[in-house]
């Protein structure tokens, strides 16, 4: 069960720090919902698409398209239902197959589809996630819920591990010849044995000081003028783009 | 007093998404017309919000959810998972929560789910992602989803319930 997004690099955005990461993505989401001309259009997914190749490869960036493409093929199949009360481009036989608006509408939402998607995939990919959580909290994301985030991140695997060993050994008791898994019983082993670990849970979070005043962070990002500078490239490169690709 | 209710509240919630979250990731069957999957989320979600409340049932219905998707390579479906799932569980809860014994409100409780998950998906699709016609496309298997997962979120609450004697004493 694979329980991590993260993939290995030395490239310029694997190292680009977290809280500039961060702040590019979320600027970069919001633009890209406002972008109106054919430029824009192609642009604005072209941009992730060029750093996911050059930070992570072909091959995972080929592994992105490809989870990304039936949406795209599917809007365009949907082509010749889009404002069919607009001007035509392909007619035949009377019968209107594309209008100039329902093209740029569909290009507009495979647009921001892809570049959204990509974005997004470049953020989770190339950062730890453990550092996007440091990072939230550097943009004031309350303790609690770094804590519960944290939690949720260091549980899933563990609880994925244990669910495949219930799974294991409940295959054991199929009759011989026969292959997979009984559902029920797993999954109610599993639920059974996760619900009996939220008490215990809570009182290692008790005795451990959770609630006490003084609170100190494990790790914490460590500040140094690279940050300004990058911080500074994350919010002017997208707005002067936008400016000229709008 | 009010931090050991807290840490209880966290465990329970960190728990419970891990929980939305295994059950979305380790049982998945890919839908290639949709580049989207069928997974037991929605048993987890309604086995949340049955046995924990509608406030656990929300927040860890619609973490879970978020993070298997984030985890599972499809970031861009993460919020409109957190706030469908999230409303799911809520409403399935909601339902449930006053007569958790009564089979008849179960099934309403299921039926508002499939109801929430489809109408869900579509509306902030075509809100956000993608248009009408193609967001149509995934709306019966989302039912299909959502329909199998009310059913065994129920059997699998009511499994639990047998299986775990102190089942009362985390409740929200």
């Amino acid at each position: 069960m694979n329980t991590s997004s993260y993939i290995y690099g030395e490239s310029f955005y694997h190292k680009y720090d977290i809280r500039a990461k961060l702040f590019f993505t979320f600027l970069y989401s919001i633009l890209v919902f406002f972008v109106r001309s054919w430029y824009g259009l192609i642009a604005f997914p072209l941009i992730p698409f060029a750093v996911f190749l050059v930070s992570l490869g072909g091959i995972e960036t080929w592994r992105a398209i490809k989870r990304i493409l039936p949406v795209i093929i599917l809007l365009f199949l949907f082509l010749p239902l889009q404002d069919r009360g607009g001007n035509p481009i392909v007619e035949i036989n009377g019968f209107v197959f594309v209008t100039g608006e329902g093209l740029y509408r569909v290009c507009r939402l495979a647009s921001r589809f892809i570049a959204l998607s990509l974005i997004l995939m470049l953020l989770i990919e190339t950062e730890r996630s453990e550092n996007i959580i440091r990072g939230l909290r550097f943009y004031r994301m309350p303790y609690n819920v770094a804590l519960l985030f944290s939690m949720i991140l260091r549980f899933i695997p563990y609880l994925g591990s244990m669910f495949d060993e219930i799974r294991a050994s409940m295959s054991l008791r199929l009759t011989e010849g026969k292959r997979g898994f009984p559902i029920m019983p797993s999954i109610t082993a599993f639920a059974v044995a996760s619900v009996r670990m939220i008490p215990d849970t809570a009182a290692a979070l008790e005795e451990r000081g959770f609630g006490r005043k003084e609170r100190r962070d494990y790790k914490g990002l460590k500040t140094s003028p690279k940050l300004f500078t990058e911080l500074f490239f994350s919010a002017i490169l997208p707005i002067i783009f936008f400016i000229v690709m709008r | 007093m009010k931090e050991k209710k807290t840490a209880l509240h966290i465990s329970l919630i960190a728990l419970s998404s891990a929980l939305v979250a295994v059950f979305t990731i380790a049982v998945r069957i890919p839908v290639p017309a949709t580049a989207g999957y069928i997974s037991l989320c929605d048993a987890a979600v309604v086995f949340v919000s049955y046995a924990f409340g509608p406030f656990t049932g929300l927040i860890a219905g619609g973490l879970g959810s978020a993070f298997a998707d984030l985890l599972g390579g499809y970031p861009q479906f993460a919020v409109i998972s957190f706030a469908v799932h999230g409303l799911e569980a809520l409403l399935a809860g909601l339902i449930v929560k006053k007569n958790s014994q009564n089979i008849l409100t179960m099934i309403i409780g299921a039926l508002v789910s499939i109801v929430v998950v489809c109408g869900g998906y579509l509306l902030l699709e075509v809100l956000f992602i993608t248009t009408f016609s193609s967001a149509l496309v995934e709306v019966p298997m989302n039912a299909l989803q959502s329909g199998v997962g009310s059913v065994i979120g129920l059997l699998l609450y009511a499994a639990v319930v047998k299986g775990y004697r102190n089942f009362d004493s985390i409740k929200w």
